[in-house]
C-alpha cells in the first residue's frame, strides 16, 4: 500500500530493489533463484523514507537512536542480539540533509550494502571517543534540532556539550509515529515470524507430557525455533502450569499468568499456558494457547473456562479495525464481564514489542485514548481468564488491522480444550 | 589458593548485603534516592526481574526500583509479581510504572511510593523521554546513579560469586553437550538449538546473548571488512554449514539468579580433529598470557600491571582492540573492571584490584595466515590472589 505512493520519491537507481513481495513465497528460507522471499532492501528503503519524512515534518536535523527496535528500523543491520533492556547510547545516526545512516559497527558483516564503510564507527568504551565520532558525522555540528530516543545523565551532558547549538527533542515519539503502521512487506515478514513461532510451539507441544518441567518446555520451544533458523526469541516464553496456581497476592483484580517458566513439573490433566514469541528479520511473531496435558477428556468446567476465554479473545479481535482509539479494547473487554487480567490485553507488534499497550503495563485509559487504531497496524491481542477452582486460560493472536475485517496472522489449533 | 566460598548461595542474604552496599554507596556519594530503570540495576538493588526479552519488549515491560538512603526496603514497580523477592513488604510492591509513556503522573507515582516529595538528591540511571520531560519541570535535585551502582557492584559477596560460579557451571555443561555436535555438515543454528535446549533443561534463569559460533578466517583480509584492521569478532550466527578444518570461536553467556556467565573457547571442526603445530603454538601463547596475568592478580595490583604482564614478549597487545583484556561480570554480562580498553593507560592504572572483584580474561592470539586462538576464563580476586570460577576443558587443545 505504501510502496506505490513511495515510487516517485525513491532514488531511481534503486528501482530494481523495489520489488513487490511474492506473498506466497514468504514462508520459505531457501535460496530462491528467482528472487528473495522477502525484499528486505525495499523494506529498509521504505522505512528510512518514512523516518526522513517525519524528521522533515518536525524540523529535526539529526536523529540519534539507540533503544529498542529504533536502530534496526533506521539502519536495518543484523547485529549480535543481546536480551534485556539497555540504557540509551547514540549507536545509530540519521542526518536529514544527507539522508545518510551512520552506525556503530567495526565491520560490514550484517550491515546493509547502502551503508558505506566510511559511515561505520567502531565500538568505544570511552564516551569522549564516541562524541568525537558523532561530531565527525557530516551535518551534526551545525544541527539545530537533534532528536534522541532516550537519555542518561552522562549522555545528556555529553550531547549538550558536544552540540551546544542544538535543541534535544523526543526522538522516541518520532519513531513511534513512524513505526506504528506497517507496509504490506512488513506484514508479510510478521506473518512469516508467526509461522516460525507456530512451528516452535509445535516443538514444545511434542514435549508436553506428564513429567516434563516448564523449563524443559521452554527448551523444546527454543530448540525447534533455532532448528528453523531463528536464534533469538522475542521473549523467553511462558510455558507455565496454570492449574491450581495460588492466587496472586499483588494483582487480585484479574487473572494473572506466571510468565517465567520454573521447575514445576507438568502432571496429567494440568492446563499449561504456552506463549512463544520469535523474531524474524527483527520482526515479532507470536502465538499463545492453553493446552490440557494427557489423553483424558477436559472437565465441563475446563471447557467452560476455555469458552469464556475464546469469547474475550474474539471480542478483542473484533476491535482490530481502523478509526477507534485503543481504549476501545478496554471497553470491549469490560463488556465481556471478565475482570481485566494482570497483563496487557493488547500490545503493538513490529520490530519487537511496540506501543500501543492496553491494560496492565500501559499508560491507562487516558493514554489509550490518545492512540488511534489505523490500517497497517499489527497487534497482539491477549485474553487471560481464571476460574479459581480450575485454572487460568490464556491465548494470544497476532492480528493485522486492514481496511476490511481484522486479519489474524497467527494460526494454530486449540487442542483438547477445543 | 584458598577457596573463597563453598556451598550454595543464600539468595536472601545476597539481596540484603547488596542493598546494604548500595545504601553505603549512596551515603558516600551524597545520594538520597535512587530511581533505577535498567534491568541489571533493578535486579541488583532488589532482586526483581522480568522475563528475558528482546530489547524493545524488555524496555517496555521492565520493573522500576526506588531505593532510599534511610536503608528501608526498596520500592518496586513491576508487572511480574512472580519475580519479586519474597521478603519485599507488600506495601513496597507496586503495579508497573509506565515510564515509557507520556501523559503525566510518573513523578507523582514515585512520590506516592515514598510518602511524599523526597528531599535531597534523586539519582537516575536513565531517562526515557516522557520521564525526562516530567523531570524537567519537577524541580528535583537530580543526580547520576552510575557512580553509586558502580561502587556497589564492583566487589562481589560470597553469594554473588556462588551465583556466577553456578551460571558458569551450567554454561560449561551446556557447551559440553554442544561440542560433540561440531562436525562437518552441521549448521551454526543447530548448535544454538542444542545449547538453548540444554541450558533450560539444566535450570538456567535466562539466556543473555545470541550464541556465537564464528568461523574464523585464516587472515583478516579473508574475513569480513574490519574498520580497525584487526580480526572481526563476534558476528551473529547464521545457518552457515560448518566444514572440515574450520576454526570456530565460541562465545555464549546465560544468567542464573541474575548473574552472567561467559564462555569462550576455540573449537576445530572435524571428526577427532586435533590441533596442528600452529594451532598448538597459538594456544600455548594464549595460556602463557593468561598465566602471566594471573601471576599479578592479587589485592593492590592495578589494571596497568595486568596489561603489562599480558603484553610482555608479545609483538602487540594480545586482545581485540575494540574490546579489552579483562572485563567483569555480574548482573551485567560486561561490567567493571574494564581493563585494556580505549579508556587508556591512566584509566587502567587507576583500577586497583580488591577481594571480590571478578575478572573475565579474554586475550586473543592472532597469527596472520593461520587464524588464531581465543578463549575466556573467569577468576575472582581473593585476599591473597585469585580463585577460578570457570573450570571447563580446552578440548580439543590439551588441558595440561
Amino acid at each position: 500500500m505504501f510502496t506505490a505512493a513511495l515510487g516517485a520519491d525513491l532514488d531511481t537507481k534503486n528501482a530494481a530493489e523495489r520489488r513487490v513481495i511474492a506473498m506466497h513465497q514468504s514462508f520459505t528460507t531457501m535460496a530462491l533463484e528467482d528472487g528473495p522471499a522477502v525484499a528486505f532492501d525495499a523494506v529498509r528503503a521504505l522505512r528510512r523514507y518514512r523516518v526522513l519524512a517525519e524528521m522533515e515534518a518536525r524540523g529535526v536535523d539529526v536523529l540519534m537512536v539507540g533503544r529498542g527496535g529504533n536502530p534496526k528500523y533506521v539502519a536495518g543491520s543484523r547485529g549480535l542480539t543481546l536480551l534485556g533492556s539497555r540504557a540509551f547510547a547514540p549507536t545509530c545516526v540519521l542526518v536529514r540533509h544527507t539522508r545518510d545512516v551512520h552506525m556503530l559497527s567495526i565491520t560490514d558483516e550484517g550491515v546493509p550494502l547502502e551503508i558505506p564503510h566510511a559511515h561505520l564507527f567502531p565500538i568505544s568504551w570511552n564516551p569522549m571517543n564516541l562524541m568525537m565520532r558523532l561530531a565527525q558525522v557530516p551535518g551534526t555540528t551545525d544541527a539545530r534540532m537533534i532528536a534522541v530516543d532516550g537519555l542518561t545523565p552522562l549522555f545528556e551532558t555529553l550531547l549538550r556539550n558536544t552540540f551546544p547549538g542544538a535543541e534535544l527533542v523526543d526522538g522516541d515519539d518520532l519513531m513511534r509515529m513512524v513505526r506504528r503502521r506497517k507496509s504490506h512487506e512488513e506484514i508479510a515478514i510478521i506473518r512469516t515470524a508467526c509461522a516460525l513461532a507456530e512451528a516452535a510451539l509445535a516443538g514444545a507441544l511434542d514435549a508436553l507430557e506428564p513429567g516434563v518441567s516448564e523449563r524443559e518446555l521452554l527448551g523444546a520451544f527454543e530448540h525447534a525455533m533455532a532448528r528453523n533458523g531463528v536464534t533469538t526469541p522475542g521473549q523467553e516464553g511462558a510455558f507455565c502450569v496454570t492449574t491450581h496456581e495460588p492466587a496472586d497476592p499483588v494483582s487480585l483484580a484479574g487473572a494473572a499468568l506466571r510468565q517465567i517458566p520454573g521447575d514445576r513439573v507438568v502432571r496429567d490433566g494440568d492446563l499449561v499456558a504456552l506463549h512463544g514469541i520469535v523474531l524474524y528479520g527483527g520482526y515479532e511473531g507470536g502465538v499463545g494457547r492453553t493446552w490440557r496435558v494427557g489423553d483424558g477428556s477436559p472437565s465441563d468446567a475446563e471447557v467452560a473456562l476455555a469458552a469464556r476465554g475464546r469469547r474475550a479473545l474474539d471480542a478483542l479481535i473484533a476491535q482490530c479495525v481502523p478509526g477507534r482509539t485503543a481504549v476501545a479494547f478496554r471497553r470491549a473487554w469490560e463488556v465481556t464481564g471478565e475482570p481485566l487480567p494482570a497483563l496487557p490485553i493488547v500490545t503493538g507488534v513490529g520490530l519487537g514489542m511496540e506501543p500501543p499497550i492496553v491494560g496492565v503495563g500501559g499508560p491507562g485509559p487516558g493514554g489509550e485514548g490518545r492512540w488511534t487504531i489505523e490500517e497497517g497496524m499489527v497487534l497482539a491481542v491477549q485474553a487471560c481468564v481464571r476460574d479459581p477452582g480450575v485454572a487460568t486460560w490464556f491465548a494470544r493472536e497476532t492480528v493485522a488491522v486492514s481496511d476490511m475485517s481484522p486479519e489474524v496472522l497467527s494460526r494454530f489449533g486449540w487442542g483438547p480444550l477445543g | 589458593m584458598q577457596p573463597l566460598f563453598d556451598g550454595t548461595p543464600d539468595l536472601a542474604r545476597m539481596r540484603r548485603e547488596r542493598h546494604a552496599k548500595l545504601v553505603a554507596a549512596m551515603e558516600a556519594e551524597g545520594v538520597d534516592v535512587l530511581v533505577l530503570l535498567g534491568e541489571s540495576n533493578v535486579r541488583y538493588a532488589t532482586g526483581a526481574h522480568a522475563p528475558a526479552a528482546e530489547i524493545g519488549r524488555a524496555t517496555l515491560q521492565r520493573p522500576v526500583a526506588v531505593v532510599t538512603a534511610d536503608g528501608w526496603a526498596p520500592h518496586v514497580f513491576s508487572a511480574f509479581p512472580e519475580a519479586l523477592p519474597p521478603e519485599l513488604p507488600a506495601e513496597n510492591c507496586h503495579g508497573p510504572l509506565p515510564v515509557e509513556f507520556g501523559g503525566g503522573g510518573l513523578v507523582e507515582a514515585i512520590f506516592d511510593a515514598l510518602g511524599g516529595r523526597p528531599a535531597g538528591v534523586v539519582a537516575f540511571d536513565e531517562y526515557p523521554m516522557p520521564l525526562h520531560a516530567e523531570l524537567a519541570v519537577a524541580g528535583l535535585s537530580l543526580g547520576d546513579a552510575s557512580g553509586v551502582m558502580g561502587a556497589a557492584k564492583l566487589g562481589k559477596t560470597f553469594d554473588e560469586l556462588a551465583c556466577i560460579r553456578e551460571a558458569q557451571r551450567i554454561n560449561d555443561e551446556a557447551m559440553n553437550a554442544v561440542r560433540p555436535l561440531v562436525r562437518p555438515g552441521v549448521r551454526q543454528t543447530e548448535l544454538t538449538a542444542a545449547f538453548l535446549r540444554r541450558i533450560h533443561e539444566l535450570g538456567i534463569g535466562a539466556n543473555c546473548v545470541d550464541p556465537v559460533w564464528q568461523v574464523m578466517p585464516s587472515r583478516v583480509s579473508s574475513g569480513p571488512y574490519s574498520a580497525t584492521g584487526d580480526v572481526v569478532f563476534p558476528t551473529a550466527t547464521t545457518d552457515r554449514i560448518l566444514r572440515e578444518g574450520d576454526v570456530i570461536w565460541t562465545d555464549t553467556g546465560c544468567n542464573w539468579n541474575g548473574y552472567s556467565s561467559d564462555h569462550g573457547r576455540t573449537w576445530l571442526v572435524g571428526r577427532d580433529r586435533v590441533p596442528d603445530a600452529h594451532q598448538l603454538a597459538q594456544y600455548q601463547r594464549w595460556r602463557d598470557v593468561v598465566g602471566r596475568v594471573l601471576e599479578e592478580v592479587r589485592p593492590g595490583a592495578t589494571g596497568g600491571d595486568l596489561v603489562r604482564a599480558a603484553c610482555a614478549g608479545e609483538p602487540k597487545r594480545p586482545w581485540l582492540p575494540h574490546f579489552y583484556l579483562v572485563h567483569g561480570t555480574g548482573t551485567d554480562p560486561a561490567e567493571a573492571p574494564l581493563i585494556g580498553t580505549d579508556l587508556g593507560a591512566d584509566y587502567d592504572e587507576s583500577i586497583v584490584l580488591a577481594p571480590g572483584m571478578v575478572m573475565v580474561l579474554e586475550p586473543v592470539i592472532w597469527e596472520h595466515g593461520h587464524a588464531g586462538y581465543r578463549a575466556e576464563d573467569i577468576v575472582a580476586v581473593t585476599d591473597t590472589g585469585w580463585v577460578a570460577l570457570s573450570h571447563d576443558t580446552y578440548h580439543p587443545f590439551p588441558d595440561d
